[in-house]
């Protein structure tokens, strides 16, 4: 709600000083939009939201971004983009006032990117890029805005040109975690990225850190159930009596009741509850209240990607970490890896990307084992991008996706063959 | 007889009109005011300033580059030359930057006449015209 409003006052106030310098030189407006069209060889998994049959929306989006040179050094900018997934829903993407110095220095405060990963900040821009999507099993954080500042400063040494960008800044969202929503909290989001190129060559590092807190909690009712039929159930053997009998069914009524409402809550909410259970269960000595909670619990990112690009022959390395405080989300560790070669105006590319969670050691690990959290993926991509003039790519792909582990068990694989036009204007 | 002949002229010509477009000899040009002259700016520093990387002369001053639109022979040779990218390349490369508010798109003038007289008029601009056309209102930094 109150970026809409931001947004709005922002295209509002960009509109009004156009209108007064009557020049349409001075406000820009671009765009860009992709079509697509996905389909998989089976029915009855989901990858990447696609399914057996053709489905138009998933990489369907559109994006205009409008911006003003206010004075000489400041930037008034609002990208706003309307996503197939989200029913056309449109949101800001991005929403800044950016001051440029002469030393090089930029500074842009209100909703931007968080720049995670090399493509995160154009990630929607699929003419910016050879894929129809970016490759998944890296690029899968469920949120890429934020609201706060980043400072950029630019700098060379000899041929070496560099840029350090600092972010910080707050993120309150609903966000969509296994296909299910969440509000969310994402306090003191703060990092830090260099970018490097030297001839051909790129090169980049970054670090990012938050607090998370979710709207989740364990179900005390459901917890405090069971333990009365447990209690029921032990004293009814101990010392069986019509008293005792009847006490146990009814802790069992109400233990079935409670087990109906548990089971529709959502994942995160249930892997809270069963992490406390469990803990009990097995023994453990932890505190799984405290550790298997997300409330200001820290999330650490670290990325580091190296390019090259000759004209002709190009590729990618893409490595992430990131390391969650809380048991409830696993550790991951992912990376991808692009070759491309472009003749005329066709390009041919081909990627392998893979993506493994990691279980904590010691008693954190095996509550997570218990709970079913893991996964492991990987994909193949073989594509073909032809740029058909100056704004307009048409691409084709064939993605064979392998799921090795799904919630703690071993996965299903299919492929996905996709078609997309992706255009800038 | 002829037509063969015809076909053959008609041939050379096309072969001497495309060979003269390739050997377009550019010269980057800046104000007769900037004083980057004998810094040495070189293909690579040229490259990296209409890619939006560098901002500043050798000299410490600001700098801007001005491109000709696009279609026009010298852009190519120019793209070719000292960028080794094509247009589609160039479309990708400033989306990228565009779309991430990263660095705006160098100016872009429609002619070698208006090219030199922005370039003459700023210091801080640095454009590219045919070397034929180049005259004592702007000074040659770089000819390739």
């Amino acid at each position: 709600m109150r970026i809409e409003s931001i947004v709005c006052s922002v295209v509002a106030i960009l509109l009004a000083t156009s209108s007064v310098q009557a020049s349409s030189g001075d406000l820009n407006i671009y765009g860009f939009m992709s079509v697509g069209v996905g389909i998989l060889d089976k029915n009855e998994v989901t990858i990447e939201g696609f399914e057996g049959e053709g489905n138009f929306k998933q990489d369907t989006l559109l994006a205009l971004q409008v911006s003003k040179q206010v004075n000489d050094k400041t930037t008034a900018t609002g990208q706003l983009v309307s996503r197939g997934t989200d029913d056309f829903k449109t949101e800001a993407a991005w929403a800044y006032v950016s001051y440029q110095s002469d030393s090089d220095l930029t500074a842009r405060m209100g909703r931007l990117r968080i720049p995670f990963f090399n493509y995160s900040e154009f990630l929607e821009v699929g003419y910016a890029y050879n894929w129809v999507r970016l490759p998944s099993d890296v690029y899968n954080i469920p949120f890429s805005s934020f609201d706060g500042f980043d400072l950029t400063q630019r700098f060379s040494i000899g041929a070496l040109d560099s840029s350090i960008q600092l972010n910080y800044g707050r993120l309150n969202d609903e966000l969509t975690i296994f296909e299910e929503d969440y509000s969310s909290d994402l306090k003191n989001m703060a990092g830090l990225s260099l970018t490097s190129s030297y001839g051909n060559w790129g090169f980049r590092i970054a670090g990012q850190r938050t607090e998370m807190t979710l709207d989740t909690a364990p179900d005390a009712d459901y917890i405090a159930a069971l333990q009365t039929a447990t209690i029921a159930q032990l004293t009814h053997n101990a010392n069986p009596s019509l008293e005792s009998g009847a006490s146990l069914l009814a802790a069992a009524e109400s233990l079935t009741e409670a087990e109906v409402v548990f089971s529709k809550q959502r994942r995160i909410d249930q892997a809270q509850t069963g992490a406390i259970l469990y803990a009990q269960q097995l023994g453990l000595d932890i505190d799984a209240a405290k550790e298997f909670a997300l409330d200001g619990h820290t999330a650490d990112f670290y990325n580091a990607a190296l390019m090259f690009d000759n004209g002709s022959f190009s590729f990618i390395s893409e490595v992430t970490a990131i390391e969650y405080e809380s048991g409830l989300l696993v550790d991951n560790r992912a990376w991808l890896t692009s070759i491309a070669q472009r003749i005329g105006e066709t390009t041919t590319h081909l990627t392998y990307s893979t993506s493994r969670d990691v279980l904590n050691s010691g008693d954190s690990g095996k509550l997570q084992e218990a709970l079913m959290l893991q996964g492991e993926d990987k994909s193949v991509t073989l594509g073909l991008r032809y740029d058909y003039d100056v704004n307009t790519a048409l691409k084709v792909e064939a993605q064979y996706h392998d799921e090795i582990m799904n919630r703690g068990v071993e996965g299903s694989y299919a492929m996905l063959y996709s078609f997309a036009v992706d255009v800038i204007f | 007889m002829k037509v063969l002949m015809k076909v053959i002229v008609s041939i050379i010509f096309f072969a001497v009109q495309s060979w003269s477009s390739v050997q377009a000899e550019v010269a980057v040009i800046v104000s007769l005011e900037n004083n980057n002259t004998y810094t040495g700016i070189d293909k690579d520093l040229v490259a990296r300033i209409f890619l939006g990387k560098v901002s500043k002369f050798p000299d410490g001053t600001q700098v801007k580059p001005v491109n000709l639109q696009q279609g026009n022979y010298l852009r190519e040779a120019f793209n070719r030359d000292f960028l080794s990218k094509t247009e589609s390349q160039l479309s990708r490369y400033w989306s990228r930057m565009r779309f991430s508010g990263k660095a705006a798109l160098p100016k872009e003038v429609a002619s070698t006449e208006e090219m030199k007289l922005v370039v003459a008029n700023d210091p801080n601009l640095m454009g590219y015209i045919d070397s034929m056309d180049v005259d004592d209102s702007i000074k040659v930094i770089h000819k390739y």
